[in-house]
């Protein structure tokens, strides 16, 4: 399984196609608009990614956590469990899978000081067992497969082989740690975000672009190119919408989509 | 929270509505064990493994699922392997987390002990050299996906009525790529004392997937012998400091011979290595102690010795083990040994108990193992 992405359950059960990704955007689509959906994923990506920061958690963790949130909400809304008290579950089994354990003490306290430092506006009023309970819906809604491949790790061993210089690799993680924000590792293997990241990387640091060896290596990669690109692209897609992204204005919105789940029910 | 639970109340589906309990099987900290069928499809036999609630009588949970039911459900769920224990589904009722999983008659300690008290006659090297070969077979898979078991011991290897083996209880199992803190300082003792291997005897913080070999070339000796090659007097723990486990490594050296450099280059760099100093020195005796066994084949002593080696870095690997000569030799290893020696052991005794659905018996009896030493002896801090 560690080693073979093919027979995970991560490839045989929770892989989607672009338009199953468009028909969940879609159901949203009565209450928010496009730009709105991705807003929401941008904020709830950085709200896991702060509270993984103050619990010095590494990006895997923080990668998994997010996977956990996305599968949570494919067949669930914000109206059924809040999305705040889902972001401080999904980081606490994160932990717990990725064996960097802490106590649900210090995943309560660091998630609501996260969540204060973000806005005042933010309700939590949820006390440590409620992360416990919330623990057992998140683990029966993903029936127990708890294990996720991240592109980090491919990224880590292709690097090494074509000595990929330090810049490159940073830049290509950080743009890894940004394909979280879309739903690219729902609907390609972790090696295509791993290779778009890297070529993408290679576009942001000219300086490199000398290395033979790495333009080799791109050119005898046996990857579909469409997908790659595809993913290239998304991510073009997300970078244009973080001008728009304003952090103060997630809270409220939030709040006004999930009283409208309600009012539609 | 209250409008998922209502959701997730409509679908969920009681346990006992989908299987029938047959039988209590045993026991643990972990929770209890039963046999089970479906109440619809096909009749097979399945094991249930049912964990305790946090804290029996509380309401709500507190601190939600504990760090070895999340290893063995995370890695179980993703391992799919005919020498390894599968995992059905997972099924959330009563508050508890249920696996359901494949059934096996029986495990290698039942059965050697049935040999010991009963037939008074070793295993036959058929049936040593097919266990063996599965064993390797299941330890290889996990170990090319990177997991060590770390807690192979008889009790833990499941074999079915037919003689396929199945390594069963992961929950002391972990991933090794790329740890983010040592092994050691996640659990500071692992592997059931007489398995032990002598790198985390002498306190090593790194440690690889050559400390499962060491278990398993200790089972190996045990199938042949019928009774544990290292069989150390334990040193409990008091006041959380782990100690260093004199008696073990004394039935080591008193086997295998006093480690010497040129055979373990690194013993020095051992953290517990200070302690060695105090044993007297011995000389290598395996080969008297194969002999012993009645065993003749100078390829099952080679293997043996290869599972068997001080320095964790020459010691075999699970894949090159299964490669060794001894494996070409008349008998060859087969899948189904019992099978084909036409072997037949007594079926694992089952209790009833409140989850039963049958009613209990006027003299229920203990399940045999359920007392014997090794079969319930796992030691994790955490």
């Amino acid at each position: 399984m560690a080693a073979n992405y093919w027979e995970s359950s991560q490839f045989q059960r929770f892989m989607l196609t672009r338009f199953e990704l468009a028909e969940l955007d879609s159901m949203h689509m009565l209450q928010l608009t496009s730009r709105e959906i991705t807003h929401i994923k941008i904020y709830f990506s950085s709200l896991v990614l702060r509270i993984g920061k103050r619990l010095r958690a590494r990006q895997e963790i923080v990668a998994t956590a997010l996977v956990y949130f996305k599968r949570f909400y494919i067949n669930n809304t914000f109206y059924d469990l809040d999305p705040y008290l889902m972001t401080a579950t999904c980081l606490y089994l994160a932990c717990k899978v990725e064996e960097n354990p802490h106590h649900i003490k210090q995943i309560w306290s660091e998630s609501k000081a996260a969540f204060a430092e973000v806005s005042p506006d933010i309700r939590f009023p949820y006390d440590v067992p409620d992360i416990a309970e919330c623990e057992s819906y998140l683990l029966e809604e993903m029936k127990f497969y708890l294990v996720v491949y991240h592109p980090y790790q491919v990224l880590l061993d292709v690097s090494e082989q074509i000595k990929l210089p330090k810049p490159s690799l940073q830049a290509a993680w950080s743009i890894i740690n940004d394909s979280y924000q879309t739903d690219a590792i729902f609907v390609y293997p972790p090696h295509v975000i791993a290779v778009a990241a890297m070529f993408l990387s290679r576009v942001v640091d000219q300086g490199s672009q000398s290395d033979v060896e790495a333009q080799q290596w791109f050119a005898d990669l046996n990857v579909d190119i469409t997908d790659v690109l595809q993913v290239v692209s998304d991510l073009l897609v997300l970078y244009g919408l973080w001008n728009t992204y304003s952090e103060e204005k997630m809270p409220e919105l939030v709040y006004r989509y999930i009283a409208d789940i309600a009012a539609s029910n | 929270m209250e409008n998922y639970k209502r959701k997730r109340e409509k679908q969920r589906v009681k346990i006992r509505a989908k299987y029938e309990i047959i039988g209590f099987i045993s026991s643990g900290t972990y929770g209890r064990v039963y046999k089970a069928r479906p109440r619809e499809g096909p009749p097979i036999e399945l094991a249930i493994k049912k964990f305790k609630p946090e804290r029996e009588g509380e309401a709500r949970p507190s601190t939600g699922i504990s760090q070895s039911a999340c290893r063995e459900i995370g890695l179980c769920r993703e391992l799919h392997h005919e020498n390894i224990v599968e995992l059905c589904e997972v099924v959330m009722d009563d508050n508890a987390i249920h696996m359901v999983m494949d059934y096996a008659e029986f495990d290698l300690l039942s059965i050697m002990q049935h040999h010991t008290h009963h037939l008074r006659k070793p295993l036959s090297e058929l049936v040593v050299k097919s266990i063996l070969w599965q064993l390797l077979n299941g330890v290889a898979y996990l170990h090319a996906n990177f997991i060590l078991q770390r807690d192979l011991k008889p009790a833990n290897i499941m074999i079915t009525s037919s003689g396929v083996v199945k390594v069963g209880d992961m929950g002391l199992a972990r991933v090794f790529r790329r740890p983010f803190q040592t092994l050691y300082n996640g659990d500071k003792v692992v592997v059931t004392v007489w398995y032990r291997a002598p790198e985390l005897l002498l306190g090593s913080r790194h440690y690889t997937t050559a400390i499962d070999m060491w278990s398993v070339g200790c089972i190996f000796a045990e199938m042949l012998a019928l009774r544990p090659i290292f069989k150390g007097e334990e040193v409990k723990m008091e006041k959380k400091q782990i100690p260093f486990q004199r008696g073990q490594v004394n039935k080591i050296i008193e086997v295998l011979g006093t480690p010497a450099k040129d055979q373990w280059p690194s013993i020095e760099l051992m953290p517990d290595f200070q302690h060695m100093k105090q044993f007297r020195h011995y000389a290598n005796a395996l080969k008297t102690w194969y002999t012993n066994t009645g065993h003749k084949s100078e390829a099952g002593f080679q293997l043996l010795s290869s599972m068997l080696e001080y320095d964790p870095e020459r010691r075999s690997s699970a894949s090159d083990a299964m490669e060794h000569p001894y494996f070409m030799e008349e008998p060859r290893p087969v899948k189904h040994p019992f099978l084909e020696q036409n072997i037949s052991y007594p079926k694992r005794r089952l209790t009833l108990d409140e989850l039963c659905d049958a009613k209990p018996p006027p003299h229920p009896k203990m399940h045999p193992d359920s007392s014997m030493p090794g079969s319930s002896n796992v030691n994790t801090v955490s």
